[in-house]
C-alpha cells in the first residue's frame, strides 16, 4: 500500500508537470496579444496612400503633419520657404551650367508641398522619367508594389502625373497596422542589401533615421529606365562614393566647352550624419531633432512637422542640452564657417572650370594633362556638391563638412594649375574669375 | 521508498520548470532590457517618455530603479519588485497613476548621486540638510515632461531590438 502511495503521487506529479507544460507550451503558440491602448477608429490598409485616413487613428500626428503644408519660417541657411538658390548665390549658376540645376534651384518646402513643388519645377520636361517622382507622394509605397520599381522608373513623368495625387505622408514611413517604422523605397532596400545589411534586424533607434534615408541620400539613375539607384555598394563615405562613380564611369552632363564629365550630388543627409558625426555617435536619431517628442494638453506624440531644429531650439535640442540659447548660438558659428569656406570652394571651381575651358580651346594643349585636370574637377565639383546639396550648412558633421571643402578647393586649384600646365598658358592661373565676369551671371529661363 | 519514483517526480519537475522558463521568457527577467520592463502595458508611458528623454542613450530602468552597491542586494531587489509587480499586475490592484513608493526613491536617489557624484559633491558635503530630492527641481530629465504616450510603439513583436 506505501507502495503504491507513492506512485500515486509521482504519477500525480507527472501529470500536473505535463498539464502545466502542455497548457504553456499552448499559450506560447498563441498570437501575441495586440495592444489595446490605442482603440483604432478605421482601419487602415495597407500602403493607404491618403494620409488623412491614417490620420483618423493619430489626429495629432496628421494635424501636425499638415503643418508641413504652410510653415515657411527660414533660418539663416535653410529653413522651409521656396528661396532660390540661384539668386541667393549666382556662382551655382556658373557651376551648374549646361545642367538643368541653372534653370531653377529653389530650397525644399515642408512634406506636404513636395507633390506641387515638383510639379512646377523648371528642371522638369518632356524626357523626364517618373523617377523623379519617387521621394515626393505616399502613392509610391502601392504604385512601387503594383508594377515594381523597374516599370515605375521606365514610365514618363507626365505618365505618371495622375496616379500621384497624395505628397509625402504616412504611407512612406509607416506599416500599417503595426504602425511600425519600415523601408519603403526599394532603392533603399537594394543598397542596403549590397551593403549585406536588413533594415529588418535594426533597433528602433536605427530605424527613425533609416527611414529619412528613403529619401534624404544621393542616388543616381541606372541606365534608360532610369532606375533609382544609391551609390552604397562600397560605402557610404565620400571617398567610397567618388571611387564608386568613377568604376562605374557615370556622369550627369558634360560641362559644356570643357569636356569635364561632371557628378552632380542630391542631398546627402543620411550619409552625412551617419559618417561618424558626434551627434550620429552619441545614438542621436534624426528624429530626435527633427521630430521631437511633444506635449498637447496631456497627451505626448513625435512631432511630424518636420523641420529645422532651429526653428525650436527648447524642443529640439533642449531634450538634451540645458543651454539653447548657447546650442543656437555655437550652430550659427558652424553654419558661418562652413558657408565661407563652401563659397571659397565655389570660387575655386569657377576657376578651375575657366582654366580647363580655355585650355580646351588651345589646340596644342597637351592632352593627357588636360583629362587629369578635368578628373580633378570633376571629383572636385562633387566634394563640393555633396555639401553644398547636403541641407544642414554643415551642422549634420562639421568637422567631415570641412575636411570634405578642404579637399575640394585643394583639387580644384589643382585642376586649374594642371590645366594651366596642360596649355603652357600662366594666364590660366587667375584666380577670382568669378567676379570678373560681365554682365554677372542670372538663372535663364 | 525505492529511488525510481523520486527519479521520475524530479525529472518531470525539471521538465515542466524548463518548459515554463522558456515559454514566459523567464530569463529575459534576469536581465536589463528596458522592453522586459515593459511587457507590462502599464509601463507604456513610463517606457516611451524614458525612451524620448535625454537619459534613454546612458541609463536602462535598472540603473535608476535598483540598487547597485553588490550584486547580492541587486537581485534581491530585482525579484522583490519584480515578484510585487506581478502580484499588483495580476490581481489588479496597481494604481492608475503609478508613482515611485519611498524605498524606490531612496534607490533612484542614490543611483543619481552614483553618476552624478562629481556634479553634486559639494551639494553633499554642504552645510545645508541634503532633504530633497533630485527631481524635486529637476522633474523632467527621466521621463520628460508629464503626460501620456500616445502611441506605445516598442512592442516586441513590431521591434525585435
Amino acid at each position: 500500500m506505501k507502495r503504491y502511495g507513492t506512485w500515486i503521487l509521482v504519477g500525480i506529479i507527472v501529470l500536473l508537470a505535463a498539464v502545466l507544460s502542455g497548457v504553456l507550451i499552448f499559450l506560447k503558440n498563441q498570437p501575441p496579444q495586440q495592444r489595446a491602448a490605442l482603440p483604432l477608429i478605421v482601419e487602415v490598409k495597407p500602403m493607404e496612400p491618403d494620409s488623412s485616413i491614417w490620420g483618423r487613428n493619430f489626429p495629432n500626428q496628421w494635424a501636425s503633419l499638415q503643418k508641413t503644408a504652410t510653415n515657411n519660417t527660414d533660418t539663416i541657411y535653410g529653413g522651409s520657404s521656396k528661396w532660390s538658390h540661384l539668386e541667393r548665390d549666382p556662382r551655382l549658376v556658373v557651376l551648374f551650367t549646361g545642367y538643368p540645376f541653372s534653370k531653377e534651384y529653389n530650397d525644399d518646402r515642408g512634406h506636404m508641398n513636395s507633390v506641387k513643388d515638383v510639379n512646377a519645377i523648371k528642371r522638369v520636361n518632356a524626357t523626364t522619367h517618373a523617377t523623379c517622382y519617387s521621394c515626393k507622394s505616399s502613392n509610391n509605397p502601392a504604385l512601387w508594389a503594383q508594377m515594381g520599381m523597374e516599370a515605375y522608373d521606365a514610365t514618363m513623368f507626365s505618365d505618371m502625373k495622375p496616379n500621384i495625387q497624395n505628397p509625402i505622408g504616412c504611407a512612406n514611413c509607416h506599416e500599417a497596422g503595426t504602425m511600425r517604422l519600415i523601408v519603403t523605397n526599394p532603392a533603399l532596400e537594394n543598397a542596403l542589401k549590397a551593403q549585406g545589411k536588413d533594415w529588418r534586424t535594426f533597433t528602433r533607434q536605427e530605424m527613425r533615421s533609416v527611414v529619412c534615408a528613403n529619401c534624404h541620400v544621393e542616388y543616381y539613375f541606372v541606365g534608360d529606365k532610369k532606375v533609382l539607384t544609391l551609390p552604397w555598394k562600397d560605402g557610404t563615405r565620400i571617398d567610397q562614393i567618388i571611387k564608386y562613380y568613377d568604376d562605374l564611369g557615370f556622369k550627369d552632363w558634360e560641362y559644356p566647352g570643357t569636356g569635364i564629365q561632371m557628378l552632380k550630388a542630391q542631398h546627402p543627409e543620411y550619409e552625412m550624419f551617419t559618417a561618424g558625426s558626434t551627434h550620429s555617435k552619441a545614438g542621436v536619431a534624426c528624429a530626435d531633432c527633427h521630430m521631437p517628442y511633444v506635449r498637447d494638453g496631456a497627451a505626448k506624440y513625435s512631432s511630424h512637422e518636420v523641420k529645422s531644429p532651429l526653428l525650436d531650439p527648447e524642443q529640439s535640442c533642449g531634450q538634451c542640452h540645458t543651454d539653447t540659447t548657447y546650442v543656437v548660438a555655437r550652430v550659427n558659428e558652424i553654419q558661418n564657417q562652413v558657408n565661407v569656406t563652401q563659397l571659397a570652394a565655389e570660387d575655386a571651381l569657377i576657376d578651375s572650370i575657366n582654366a580647363i575651358k580655355q585650355a580646351t580651346a588651345n589646340p596644342n594643349a597637351d592632352a593627357t594633362k588636360l583629362d587629369e585636370a578635368r578628373e580633378m574637377h570633376r571629383d572636385a565639383q562633387f566634394m563640393w556638391d555633396f555639401v553644398s546639396a547636403e541641407n544642414s550648412m554643415g551642422f549634420h558633421n562639421p568637422e567631415y563638412i570641412l575636411k570634405i571643402l578642404a579637399d575640394a578647393t585643394n583639387l580644384a586649384r589643382q585642376a586649374q594649375m594642371k590645366a594651366s600646365d596642360a596649355a603652357g598658358d600662366s594666364t590660366l592661373l587667375q584666380v577670382g574669375y568669378y567676379y570678373t565676369i560681365n554682365p554677372p551671371p542670372t538663372p535663364f529661363p | 521508498m525505492s529511488k525510481p519514483p523520486v527519479v521520475i517526480a524530479i525529472v518531470a519537475l525539471t521538465v515542466a520548470l524548463g518548459v515554463f522558463a522558456w515559454a514566459t521568457n523567464a530569463t529575459a527577467y534576469l536581465g536589463h532590457n528596458p522592453s522586459t520592463c515593459n511587457n507590462c502595458h502599464v509601463m507604456d508611458a513610463a517606457y516611451e517618455n524614458w525612451y524620448h528623454a535625454a537619459h534613454q542613450r546612458f541609463a536602462d530602468c535598472n540603473e535608476c530603479h535598483l540598487p547597485h552597491q553588490n550584486i547580492v542586494v541587486y537581485y534581491l531587489y530585482k525579484g522583490y519588485s519584480g515578484m510585487k509587480d506581478v502580484l499588483s499586475f495580476a490581481s489588479g490592484s496597481y494604481p492608475v497613476a503609478i508613482r515611485a513608493e519611498p524605498l524606490t526613491r531612496q534607490i533612484v536617489q542614490k543611483n543619481c548621486i552614483r553618476c552624478h557624484e562629481g556634479t553634486v559633491n559639494n551639494i553633499l558635503a554642504g552645510a545645508q540638510p541634503f532633504d530633497r530630492q533630485c527631481w524635486d527641481c529637476h522633474r523632467t530629465v527621466m521621463h520628460g515632461e508629464r503626460g501620456i504616450s500616445l502611441t506605445p510603439y516598442q512592442d516586441k513583436e513590431v521591434y525585435t531590438k
